[in-house]
């Protein structure tokens, strides 16, 4: 067995720092070795490592069993959540857009009622004599064209009297 | 999908659990320890080149977790981090594990945060170093400090108590 003379003397706030990060995992395998060299063959040290790694692990408990959730349930990554939610929000928004649509629209479209029905009919096709009518248009896009020369026309106004040609207005 | 990517979602696997259970210590509000863990997790693939470029994955997501959990803390108006007890379950009820969780919400924010680091997430010294962007001998400081005090307050009754046992013994 590899002795350390070395480690026969240590003051006190040296071996403490020792025990310190032995406990808490921070030596390498050889100061790991020395120490538990140490430890060996001095009692006095033994047992304040025993109190400092108990300490350590008291400690490590409490962190640990600290009233947190399951530590195996993670959330869903933030990618995945998006692409498993926003696929669904534009799809549910498209279709509550278009209900809404079809029950505004069957909610304010008119209603064909004996009233109504009357009301309609009373509404005459536009007259002839208005402007836009295909009769008094003609004549004027006529006029407008320009030029057409007075047909005459025969009149015959009597039976006893000889009928006679006229130009017409 | 990236090699980043991957690589991110494995840590997410490997690491996820930790790093939430961190952040849950620093905001024990529901959902807010999932939503900074998300974030956390954003930030490095926002920062890719930084990522890949980092010694320790390990170090540098818990040292983002740590900026994300500062923004937020800030953004709550809570300049200094919570000095709420450490929470304990209904189930346990060993006294001395009652103790050590009254001694550690006692210590210092930045004495506890390493103890934290340490213990829960299990990072090594240097990691602790490069998460917090602290000198190593600091991290070495704070933590035999932190193990002092907690070894002053709570086993001085234990020792009281082994003490007694030895001597029923002899």
């Amino acid at each position: 067995m590899r002795t350390f003379p070395h480690l026969k003397k240590m003051n006190s706030e040296m071996l403490e720092a020792l025990l310190l990060d032995r406990a808490l995992g921070g030596l390498t395998p050889e100061a790991q070795l020395l120490v538990s060299e140490l430890l060996e063959r001095d009692p006095e040290a033994a047992q304040q490592a025993r109190e400092i790694e108990q300490t350590v692990s008291m400690a490590r408990e409490t962190f640990r069993g600290s009233g947190l959730p399951a530590e195996n349930i993670l959330p869903m990554p933030l990618d995945l959540r998006r692409r498993h939610s926003h696929i669904p929000i534009w799809t549910a928004g498209i279709a509550a857009s278009l209900l809404f649509g079809f029950f505004c629209g069957r909610q304010t479209s008119p209603q064909i009622t004996a009233q109504n029905e009357s009301a309609a009919r009373e509404i005459h096709p536009a007259k002839s004599s208005e402007f836009w009518s295909a009769r008094s248009y003609l004549p004027q896009s006529s006029a407008h064209a320009g030029a057409p020369a007075p047909q005459p026309q025969l009149h015959w106004p009597s039976p006893v009297r000889r009928p006679y040609w006229k130009a017409s207005l | 999908m990236s090699g980043i990517e991957k690589r991110l979602g494995q840590l997410y696997q490997e690491l996820g659990p930790q790093l939430r259970a961190y952040l849950c210590r620093r905001h024990p509000e529901p959902g807010s320890a999932d939503d900074l863990l998300q974030e956390t997790f954003l930030a490095a693939l926002k920062n890719a080149a930084a990522f890949a470029a980092a010694r320790s994955p390990k170090a540098y997501l818990f040292g983002i977790a740590r900026h994300v959990s500062l923004d937020r803390l800030r953004e709550t108006a809570t300049e200094k981090l919570r000095a709420a007890p450490v929470p304990v379950p209904e189930a346990a009820h060993d006294p001395r594990l009652e103790q050590m969780r009254e001694a550690i919400s006692h210590l210092k924010p930045e004495f506890r945060e390493v103890l934290d680091l340490r213990l829960q997430g299990e990072l090594s010294y240097e990691e602790i170093a490069q998460a917090l962007q602290i000198p190593i001998g600091t991290v070495r400081s704070r933590l035999h400090h932190s193990i002092r005090e907690l070894r002053r307050k709570v086993l001085r009754s234990l020792h009281a108590d082994i003490s007694t046992s030895k001597e029923n013994e002899l």
